[in-house]
């Protein structure tokens, strides 16, 4: 049992990186939304860790995973410590919007547990912290605060509508 | 070390979660031309600032000294002024070959203790007899006459200012050199009294505006020192002296450096007056 879910999550990490390096990097290439609208879709592989998974664990993965799309993206750290803020807040967002029947333990935060209301939600909060934080650190200062913002907003919009789509086709992811 | 578990156990992703954005951070400014741009401007700006801060509060630290040697220097610049010299026609076969000789010299003091709305008003500075001040010197101020050495202990030293009923100090007109004597009444301590300046028949000797100085006359302070400009003026029926208001320059209740004015001819000049 347990190692049914570990190899899951595993395979959850590859096919984010997967997807977010061969799909949706290209999605809006080219169009006028390119300046504005980058897909975070590799933040999956943490919104769908198990419930119950140590936030240390979390924090390490979050890191590693960062690295990873930095390395791809050449833009070094600045994924990553967006990401690892992701995973540091995730465990208090969760805290935060437990149900009235409690969480159990092989709980994944997914639409076939919590509901359609409750993935959006959890989903929207943690990708529009990525984007801001994402944003700020690219721009590294506050002086461009409407840039940084209608960026943020665009991307988390859109990066959560596909997070939504993907989780909707593969109702096990 | 159970304790060290338990806390790594509660607060060890925290302290993860801060590491890692630490090293993610350096990463950031090390890697990205932009963000190391935009970090060393952030830096220099910041320790720039806080250098000068660190400068002015050292500024700070060191302005009672800055003032003291100011007052030092005051001091060494009125007794290079013409009227703080005596001088001396007959030179004889003397080492000493100049006209001018130095009659009085100033010593520098700060007020430590001031009042301004008694009748009978004191003053404290912090010099006394260790820094050769005696009592009947006078003392000045940079807008005019303070007052003169009442009582004198080691460190210390007693005025009695200009605003105190038994104060008398001898001043002039500087059109003409008709001179009297400072008074004060109260309450006003900027408002005083010149007695004594003889009616002459027929000639306005004292008019507004008139600017009274130090006569010189009483070897306490140096002739010449600015101290009001005439407000009023009457003489009292029946009397041959005129009555004079002036308005003074100094402020009494604001003065905080002094200086005292140390004449040094006073032992012959005494020994002549009061010999038989």
């Amino acid at each position: 049992m347990m190692q049914k879910f570990f190899a899951r999550d595993i395979a959850r990490f590859i096919v984010a990186i997967v997807l977010q390096v061969i799909v949706f990097q290209y999605i809006f290439k080219g169009t006028a939304l390119s300046p504005y609208v980058f897909v975070f879709f590799y933040p999956i592989a943490i919104l769908l860790l198990p419930i119950r998974t140590p936030p240390i664990v979390v924090i390490l993965l979050s890191f590693g995973l960062g690295v990873f799309i930095d390395l791809y993206y050449g833009t070094i750290g600045i994924h990553t410590s967006a990401l690892v803020f992701v995973g540091f807040i995730r465990q208090y967002l969760l805290r935060l919007m437990e149900p009235r029947k409690k969480y159990e333990i092989k709980d994944i935060p997914n639409i076939a547990n919590f509901g359609v209301r409750w993935f959006l939600i959890y989903t929207s909060i943690l990708l529009l912290a990525n984007c801001f934080f994402y944003y700020a650190v690219d721009a590294f200062t506050l002086v461009y605060l409407l840039d940084i913002l209608v960026k943020t907003v665009l991307s988390t919009v859109i990066s959560t509508l596909f997070i939504f789509i993907y989780v909707i086709l593969y109702r096990n992811a | 070390m159970q304790n060290l578990i338990q806390f790594i156990i509660k607060y060890g992703h925290i302290l993860a979660f801060l590491l890692l954005e630490l090293f993610a951070f350096s990463l950031i400014v090390q890697k990205n031309q932009n963000q190391q741009d935009i970090f060393l401007y952030n830096k220099d700006l910041f320790f720039g600032k806080a250098k000068k801060q660190i400068q002015e509060v050292k500024g700070y630290l060191s302005i009672a000294q800055l003032a003291d040697s100011l007052a030092e220097e005051n001091a060494k610049l009125r007794a290079q002024f013409r009227n703080a010299k005596i001088k001396q026609l007959t030179i004889e076969k003397t080492i000493n070959d100049s006209l001018w000789h130095q009659m009085y010299s100033y010593i520098p003091a700060k007020v430590i203790q001031n009042a301004v709305h008694l009748k009978n008003n004191t003053i404290m500075i912090d010099k006394g007899s260790l820094d050769s001040i005696q009592s009947g010197m006078g003392v000045i101020a940079e807008h005019g006459v303070v007052g003169v050495v009442s009582k004198v202990s080691e460190h210390f030293a007693r005025i009695t200012p200009i605003i105190h009923r038994h104060s008398r100090i001898s001043v002039a007109i500087r059109r003409n050199g008709y001179f009297g004597t400072l008074r004060w009444y109260g309450p006003s301590i900027s408002r005083f009294v010149v007695e004594d300046i003889p009616k002459r028949f027929g000639q306005t000797d004292v008019k507004n505006g008139d600017l009274i100085i130090t006569s010189g006359y009483s070897t306490i302070f140096p002739k010449g020192i600015e101290i009001g400009l005439v407000s009023n003026v009457w003489v009292k029926e029946g009397s041959s002296f005129y009555t004079v208001e002036l308005n003074s320059f100094i402020d009494m209740a604001t003065i905080k450096t002094v200086y005292v004015v140390r004449n040094l001819y006073r032992q012959e000049f005494d020994e002549l007056l009061n010999s038989p």
